[in-house]
């Protein structure tokens, strides 16, 4: 019998397992899809500050391309760039990225299992039993804990009770095109345009992969007018390094951009990554938090088997842990997203005419909301973000 | 009036499973099912789609 069964590998089940299994845990962790990474739904924007702390060493197979910092372009065309003289993060391959963090969590002691899907999580007693099925055989594993991290559909979470459907307003849904044959007038910065005719609430990018292939996205709300594929289209033919691409893969995403789920654990049981909602509301990317989340989960199951207590109780370090590090910033930044969401593209040209590149980079790292709360003051139009 | 998805335009990113608050959308692998006997017509679903793959007939 396993110590720990993790649901669903990607950035925060392979996270989950490894940290767990490196602390000695006997971890099965399952993943019902065919291929480990595939099919992405996602930029592949990754933060190497969080690679270095959970300790996954740079790897040339997954790394598309190395940046070094961010463009904004304001509905009215003007751009505003943060660059360092440093890498400050990575494009990378996900089909790689996600494979090899599995492999980390294998060469640490945990037991992956691809197509092998969770069909139902019960608490009996002291244990957890997880059904599973593979290839049309069906059988049943028991453990201590189980984690899941089963991405944003969060089937087991759900059927927990642990988290409910997610209304339109807090989801942002995305399409992207990886496509090849663009021009790229510097493959080491990402760029997001914003403006309500390019993106509604949200925004496009270009996350380079090399001198003339990107990633080229959209992500709407759902409660925005269009469906985001119409911007996506509109935005590609509108721009000219784009609109004479190739393209070589269609993605489309759902992204929960609203408060993460209230309780990540319960008697047995921890949540983590999208399935929980650990995701930047701002940017919509959850490949680190779902990454430390992961960490934080795994060494969290060590520590309350190690005493022998996997009650929610001894569990709830972990929430305390992501609270503390991540969780009310994120609540923070559900807020800011609000308010931004309420600016009109004059509005939000004003904002990117007074803002310098250290400001881009001190709101990223969440900092600066004294220098932002000044600028909006000037301008009375602004101030109705304070009501968010 | 119940969700209908267009199989021609989803591209399987769950979103109208995610938002849905009756589960009346599931996947069944390599395709999305609307039930149309648990759906409540409430166009969650429809807001959400990148596609505009789901509509309600």
């Amino acid at each position: 019998m396993p110590d720990v069964i993790v649901i669903g590998v990607g950035p925060a089940g392979a996270n989950a397992a490894r940290f767990a299994a490196r602390e000695g845990l006997d971890v099965l962790a399952v993943d019902q899809r065919q291929e480990i990474g595939a099919p992405k739904r996602c930029a592949e924007g990754v933060v190497l500050e969080v690679l270095k702390r959970d300790m996954v060493p740079e790897d040339e197979r997954w790394i598309a391309q190395r940046i070094h910092g961010l463009t904004f372009v304001a509905p009215n065309g003007r751009r505003v760039s943060a660059r360092e003289d440093h890498v400050v993060g990575v494009v990378v391959e996900r089909k790689l990225f996600d494979k090899y963090l599995a492999t980390l969590a294998v060469r640490d002691g945990a037991n992956v299992q691809a197509w092998t899907r969770a069909e139902s999580v019960v608490r009996d007693g002291d244990t957890t039993r997880v059904t599973l099925s593979s290839a049309g055989r069906t059988w049943e594993e028991e453990a201590a804990i189980v984690i899941c991290c089963g991405g944003v559909d969060a089937t087991m979470a759900r059927s927990l009770g642990l988290t409910e459907p997610v209304q339109p307003k807090n989801l942002s849904s995305g399409v992207q095109f990886e496509m090849a044959g663009i021009d790229i007038p510097d493959p080491t910065m990402v760029t997001c345009w914003t403006g309500r005719r390019t993106a509604g609430g949200g925004y496009a990018w270009v996350f380079p992969k090399g001198d003339d292939v990107a990633n080229v996205g959209v992500t709407v709300l759902g409660s925005d007018e269009e469906n985001s594929i119409t911007y996506l289209k509109r935005f590609i033919a509108s721009e000219p390094g784009l609109a004479q691409g190739s393209v070589l893969e269609v993605n489309a995403g759902t992204i929960p951009v609203g408060e993460s789920i209230s309780h990540f654990v319960a008697d047995g049981i921890m949540v983590a990554g999208d399935a929980a909602r650990q995701v930047n509301p701002i940017h919509a990317g959850g490949i680190c938090e779902a990454m430390e989340a992961g960490r934080f989960a795994g060494e969290t199951a060590a520590k309350a088997i190690g005493r022998g207590d996997t009650s929610k109780k001894s569990l709830k370090e972990y929430e305390e842990r992501w609270s503390k590090g991540y969780g009310a910033f994120q609540n923070s930044l559900v807020r800011a997203r609000r308010a931004v969401h309420s600016l009109s593209d004059e509005d939000l040209d004003y904002l990117i005419t007074k803002i310098t590149p250290k400001d881009v980079v001190d709101f990223l790292a969440g900092k600066g909301f004294t220098r932002a709360a000044r600028l909006f003051a000037r301008r009375p139009s602004l101030l109705k973000v304070f009501l968010y | 009036m119940v969700a209908v998805v267009n199989e021609d335009l989803c591209l399987h990113c769950g979103g109208c499973i995610v938002t849905c608050p009756v589960d009346a959308s599931v996947f069944h692998d390599p395709i999305i099912i609307i039930d149309d006997k648990e759906c409540v017509s409430c166009g969650a679903c429809v807001a959400v789609c990148p596609t505009g793959a789901i509509s309600l007939e």
